[in-house]
């Protein structure tokens, strides 16, 4: 809160000073209209552009669900859905479509509300959907990236990368194959080897207490990548679980814990654990969510296999459950909550999340055919 | 389902609960006195330092940046954030109705819901003034710049170029 207003003077009447304004209320707006009040005053336009605005403005941003739609030929749409409890509607917010140029495009990690997309999981680019900033990584072709970090010591954002096939550049990028590598956003420096032979990584990774995690399924461990000492190590999850299915098993932050979920064969039922003691890595089960079948059904118009992904929202735990055109939100006591239907393609929960920025990053106008505002923006 | 509360959070409440029934004088800026439970002040960060730090509890605490119509609407939102558990779904979501009615109401009188924002801001109530502050940024979303100046009393000082500079910003004008 402010601690100028602590000042004891009386509150001017009929309206609220410029300080409560900008940094109280205008940073809680998202960006399109917060764009659109630079052009209230000279005031405003000048203390709603500084980079610390900018950056107070993405922490006060919800972060929310990530849906992919791939159009053969044609378009690739990005948006973010979110439930508005008090309306108990789930609602689908476009964020960026991108032109027949990012044929076969999806986003597979995203940073402080940048999004790492690819082609073919080979080609690498990186986007900003707000300040419709979009440029190439070329240098990286090949690579398989694990992670998508900002490193504490410098602030630079860096990818975690693993080398397991032949890159387009092998030659100008030393090191052995079946390795990490780190490669930081807009240097000219090539990727750095950083060993760790054993195992690579990828899906959704949560980062809490500077580290990314990764749920292995192949050794039923969590990975660990410290983002400031740039190593790794390992950590117990849940034992005792219900046998997961293949596609589930992942973790989510919790409201600052370490959470894991896992769904039964048809995704009937959901576990939900946390880590409640991060250093001594001790989880607890904190809910079985039964999902509300036949009520989904009936609105799918038949038996579908669905998919589900468990988040944290304004404190509580919610399950998300895709199907085709549907979403559907429901509570940790299995209550529907509200669904969303899209009309036309199929959606995809990417498993990513997106906290909307307009903070502008130095490495940007560095990086490969930079475009801003352009294709393949549409 | 819930597994789990644990004897340390269940001796949190009891004292929680003990500490609850003392009562504490709030008093206007127009000397209008206001008896709330200690559970129910403590929503307010200031008055919970002032009381941790040993005091005053008795002599009460005046308000001198708060009048009597803002400050009863105050102590609703306090006494339905200090006295209801938030524990259970079905708890949670009749504070978040609660919430939603007060806002609703607040937001018909612009002057007031300022006023009450301001209280909040001094007697540092969090939950408080995140829905006020939300509610303000709500109204914005959908106003125009013009919209907006008059809503809070602003002057247009942009000129031409300003105003076309800004658009170019702007790439999603």
């Amino acid at each position: 809160m402010v601690k100028a207003a602590r000042t004891g003077l009386p509150p001017r009447r009929r309206g609220l000073p410029e300080e409560i304004v900008v940094w109280e209320i205008l940073v809680r707006l998202p960006p399109k209209p917060l764009l659109r009040c630079r052009l209230v005053c000279r005031a405003w336009r000048r203390l709603t552009s500084t980079g610390d605005f900018l950056l107070t403005h993405h922490r006060h941003q919800p972060s929310l669900p990530l849906v992919d739609r791939y159009k053969c030929n044609e378009e690739f749409l990005l948006g973010i859905v979110s439930l508005d409890r008090r309306a108990a509607a789930a609602r689908l917010q476009p964020v960026a479509q991108l032109d027949d140029t990012c044929y076969m495009m999806s986003a597979d990690a995203s940073c402080d509300g940048l999004l790492l997309l690819s082609i073919g999981g080979i080609w690498w680019f990186i986007c900003n959907p707000i300040t419709r900033q979009f440029g190439a990584l070329d240098l990286l072709c090949g690579f398989m990236v694990m992670g998508f970090y900002k490193h504490p010591p410098t602030s630079d954002y860096r990818l975690l990368l693993y080398r397991n096939q032949e890159l387009m550049s092998e030659h100008l990028i030393p090191g052995d194959r079946n390795t990490c590598y780190v490669y930081t956003l807009g240097s000219s420096d090539v990727p750095r080897c950083i060993g760790w032979p054993e195992t690579s990584a990828s899906g959704a990774t949560v980062v809490l207490h500077g580290s990314l995690h990764w749920y292995q399924r192949s050794q039923d461990m969590i990975l660990v990548f410290d983002t400031t000492a740039e190593s790794f190590r390992w950590m117990l999850a849940p034992s005792d679980r219900m046998k997961c299915t293949l596609d589930s098993g992942n973790l989510f932050d919790m409201d600052g814990k370490l959470g894991m979920y896992c769904s039964n064969d048809g995704c009937t039922i959901v576990d939900i654990w946390v880590l409640q003691d991060y250093k001594r890595e001790i989880w607890s089960l904190k809910y079985q969510v039964e999902l509300p079948v036949p009520e989904i059904r009936g609105m799918l118009g038949g038996a579908y296999h669905w998919s589900a992904m468990v988040l944290s929202q304004e404190g509580d735990v919610l399950v998300l459950v895709s199907c085709d055109r549907w979403l559907f939100y429901i509570d940790t006591e299995g209550n529907l909550l509200a669904s969303f239907q899209h009309y036309g393609d199929g959606l995809f929960t990417t498993g990513l999340k997106l906290k909307p920025s307009l903070v502008q990053h130095a490495f940007f106008p560095l990086l490969d055919s930079y475009a801003v505002n352009a294709s393949p923006f549409i | 389902m819930a597994t789990g509360s644990g004897a340390a959070a269940a001796a949190a409440d009891a004292e929680e609960k003990e500490s609850g029934s003392r009562m504490i004088t709030l008093t206007s800026n127009e000397g209008k006195a206001f008896v709330v439970t200690e559970a129910s002040a403590r929503q307010s960060a200031t008055i919970r330092s002032m009381v941790d730090d040993g005091g005053c509890v008795d002599k009460g605490f005046p308000l001198p940046n708060v009048d009597s119509k803002t400050l009863a609407r105050v102590i609703q939102y306090c006494d339905e954030h200090g006295n209801k558990e938030a524990h259970t779904v079905d708890e949670r979501a009749a504070l978040a109705k609660f919430d939603k009615d007060f806002i609703a109401e607040l937001d018909a009188d612009k002057a007031f819901l300022y006023d009450v924002t301001m209280a909040a801001n001094y007697l540092h109530i969090q939950g408080l003034f995140a829905l006020t502050t939300q509610c303000i940024a709500d109204t914005i979303k959908g106003k125009t710049p013009e919209e907006i100046r008059t809503a809070f009393g602003i002057e247009y000082d942009l000129t031409a170029q300003d105003e076309e500079e800004i658009k170019e910003e702007d790439t999603h004008a």
